[in-house]
């Protein structure tokens, strides 16, 4: 197995939370593509997986 | 990939010259010189054509161009250049590399020359990389590109995996934390780290967006303060934990195949002690010695007269038993009786006196001169009467005492004897027993350690969990920011879960690199007895043991050092899947003999995965390894540098 897939494995393993896990896992791909506009990506991917946080509290 | 093919031009004393690594029964290709034939340079132009680096030029600052002093000195052209190229190839890809140095040649009547004092005046330096997939070819000559494709082959971060030196193959384990870098380099780690950065930074962005007023945020700073320091003590807890268990595993280990073996320190001391004793009662026994000597030179002659001085005092009694009047001196009697007056006591004879001394007088018998010196020394002889006893009395103390100093210094020679014994016995085991020493030593302090961490990890869970509860409360309170809120804690959570993830990928990877490293060294040493594993540490440490547990590091030969060394970085090619080649500068000059054939051997075997570059000075290349080689069909390629020493050729062999 690569070092990546090793990764990308373990970030969905360690996380308790499934928003986090999933989070974690696209910016991971997205990081692995090659990220240019890393800052308008990473407020994306939070905008889209927070709420999951809303719903908790 | 592999390595095709290099080509120099112009490059220090490579002026024209290429080599062909073909792959025919094997991959493995020895280029032999003499010291300073040039395998150096060889070495350094394949590195500076990669990464514009030559490692083994002491004095940077002080070195010729790269461009050959020849070419510089007798060139009529205006630009010259200095290249190297490498070509590799794998996967169906073929990879170029060619790095130049650009060279303007003044003349040697410009005034360039006549400041400089040399032609070449070095102007720029070109880098490309051509890729070539079936027909279609590009060629590369951006930077960052570049770097990539360099990277693709052998990254810069890991060049020391595979150039290496092999005389210098037992520093790679002395350098633990650069292997442990370059490891994390080699897992991917570095883009959990970009993530990481890049997830504070919006984190920062968020907090700024918050309610600075707001109590909340404040609490929830708070809390992930504490619960981030939580973290890092249950995270140093468990590491500590960890390394107790390891410890207390090995210690058990350790019991189990010691069993009571004593501490050899504790032998030595007592043997030491017990030594220092036998010399004591050494000296001791020699002063006995000494007075029993002194006591025979001095009573000897006593005892051979004592006889003489015996028969005198019995010849003394004897007379006096006869009834001899007790010896008087004839001369003070006479003059006595003339003088009518006692010439010992002065008393006056009166004549009853006299007349009766004169009656007596012809009675009187008179001493000879021997009498009278018999008579005289009586009180002396009668002093020698008990000096045999005496001496005999002396003289058996003195030989009790010798006799028990001596069964002392015996039954001490037999205890030290015991304790050498005993040493002896447990030599092979001193390191084992040392380590089981320190371990019992250290292990309760560890505990007591670990017992008072814990116990302040329980009090401070409980704080993070007060703290947490009364953020949720005052959230509660503020549902304005609860979205901004949320957006903070999906990043700390995340931060927190990248930072476990960094841990059980290192963890992980270490795992596999001692398992690969065990697989390949056991395979290249072939053998299976001597040792039983390797382990890897946490801090990157290769350590060897024997099939009993104990640390075998030290009884190794050179050549399984090296083979070691080998499988290790053999393993970490393996685990970070770069299949690059192995480039390595005398590796059988540590060796000798069967164990220099033995590494020779294993170098047949490494090259079934991998191609494998040797570079070797003649003596390395000894015959019977030459010989192995040969029947093998090993390619062999010599450096031959000409008469002016300006230039070398590679010749295949």
């Amino acid at each position: 197995m690569n070092s990546s897939r090793k990764i990308f494995n373990s970030l969905k393993k360690n996380s308790d939370n499934e928003s986090v896990s999933n989070f974690l896992q696209k910016i991971f791909i997205e990081e692995n593509n090659g990220l240019h506009q890393w800052k308008g990506k990473y407020d994306e991917l939070i905008d889209e997986y927070y709420k999951g946080y809303l719903n908790e509290d | 990939m592999r390595i095709e093919e290099i080509q120099f031009e112009n490059f220090r004393k490579y002026v024209d010259t290429s080599i062909k690594f073909s792959e025919n029964n094997n991959d493995i290709h020895v280029v032999i010189a003499e010291n300073g034939a040039g395998k150096t340079t060889f070495l350094n132009a394949m590195t500076w054509c990669l990464y514009d680096d030559e490692p083994k030029i002491r004095d940077k600052k002080n070195a010729l161009p790269t461009l050959n002093t020849e070419v510089s000195n007798n060139s009529d052209n205006d630009i010259e250049k200095a290249s190297v190229s490498i070509t590799v190839s794998g996967d169906g890809l073929k990879l170029i590399y060619k790095r130049s140095d650009i060279f303007k040649i003044h003349n040697i009547h410009s005034d360039y020359y006549k400041n400089n004092g040399k032609r070449e005046e070095w102007i720029d330096q070109e880098f490309t990389v051509t890729e070539i997939e079936g027909s279609e070819s590009n060629v590369c000559r951006d930077k960052d590109e570049c770097d990539l494709l360099v990277a693709s082959f052998i990254p810069e971060a890991i060049k020391e995996f595979s150039f290496f030196d092999g005389e210098q193959l037992d520093n790679y384990f002395l350098m633990s934390s650069a292997i442990k870098d370059q490891v994390f380099r080699l897992s991917h780690i570095f883009v959990l780290d970009e993530m990481e950065r890049r997830i504070n930074d919006r984190l920062k962005n968020l907090r700024k967006q918050g309610n600075p007023n707001s109590s909340a945020e404040s609490k929830l700073q708070e809390y992930n303060n504490q619960l981030k320091f939580l973290n890092s003590e249950i995270k140093r807890y468990d590491k500590l934990k960890a390394a107790y268990e390891s410890k207390d595993g090995e210690l058990n280990d350790l019991m189990n195949s010691l069993g009571t073996a004593p501490s050899i320190k504790e032998l030595e001391k007592r043997r030491n002690e017990k030594i220092k004793q036998r010399d004591n009662f050494d000296n001791s026994l020699t002063i006995k010695k000494q007075e029993l000597n002194d006591l025979i030179i001095k009573e000897s002659p006593k005892i051979l007269a004592k006889e003489a001085f015996n028969n005198s005092l019995g010849i003394i009694e004897e007379n006096k038993d006869e009834s001899y009047i007790y010896p008087i001196d004839e001369d003070i009697l006479e003059d006595s009786i003339h003088d009518h007056s006692c010439k010992v006591c002065d008393r006056i004879f009166d004549e009853e006196l006299l007349d009766y001394i004169k009656s007596k007088k012809a009675k009187l018998y008179l001493i000879s001169p021997e009498d009278k010196i018999l008579n005289a020394n009586k009180k002396y002889f009668s002093r020698f009467k008990d000096v045999e006893d005496n001496y005999l009395k002396k003289e058996r103390e003195l030989q009790n005492e010798i006799s028990n100093i001596s069964d002392t210094i015996d039954t001490l020679d037999d205890e030290i004897k015991e304790f050498y014994n005993a040493i002896k016995v447990n030599e092979h085991l001193r390191e084992s027993i040392n380590r089981r020493d320190e371990l019992l030593k250290i292990l309760p302090t560890k505990k007591s350690e670990l017992d008072n961490l814990k116990l302040n990890n329980d009090n401070l869970t409980l704080k993070v969990q007060k703290l947490h509860e009364e953020y949720v409360k005052l959230l509660e309170e503020e549902d304005e920011y609860k979205e901004i809120l949320a957006k903070i804690r999906l990043c700390t959570d995340s931060l927190a879960v990248i930072n476990d993830v960094k841990e059980d990928i290192m963890r992980e990877t270490r795992e596999d690199i001692q398992e690969s490293t065990n697989e390949k060294f056991f395979k290249l040493i072939r053998k299976s007895q001597t040792y039983g594993e390797i382990k890897i540490t946490e801090d990157y440490e290769v350590k060897l043991f024997d099939e009993d547990g104990r640390p075998a590091a030290s009884s190794a030969s050179a050549s399984e050092v090296e083979l070691l060394a080998l499988s290790f970085i053999l393993a970490i090619h393996s685990v970070s899947g770069y299949e690059s080649p192995l480039v390595v500068d005398t590796l059988l000059a540590r060796t000798s003999g069967q164990q220099r054939l033995n590494v020779a051997k294993s170098c047949l075997n490494v090259s079934e995965e991998k191609q494998l570059l040797l570079f070797l000075i003649d003596e390395e290349y000894s015959e019977p390894v030459e010989r192995l080689f040969k029947e093998k069909h090993v390619s062999e390629y010599t450096l031959k540098e000409s008469e002016s020493e300006k230039i070398i050729e590679i010749r295949s062999v």
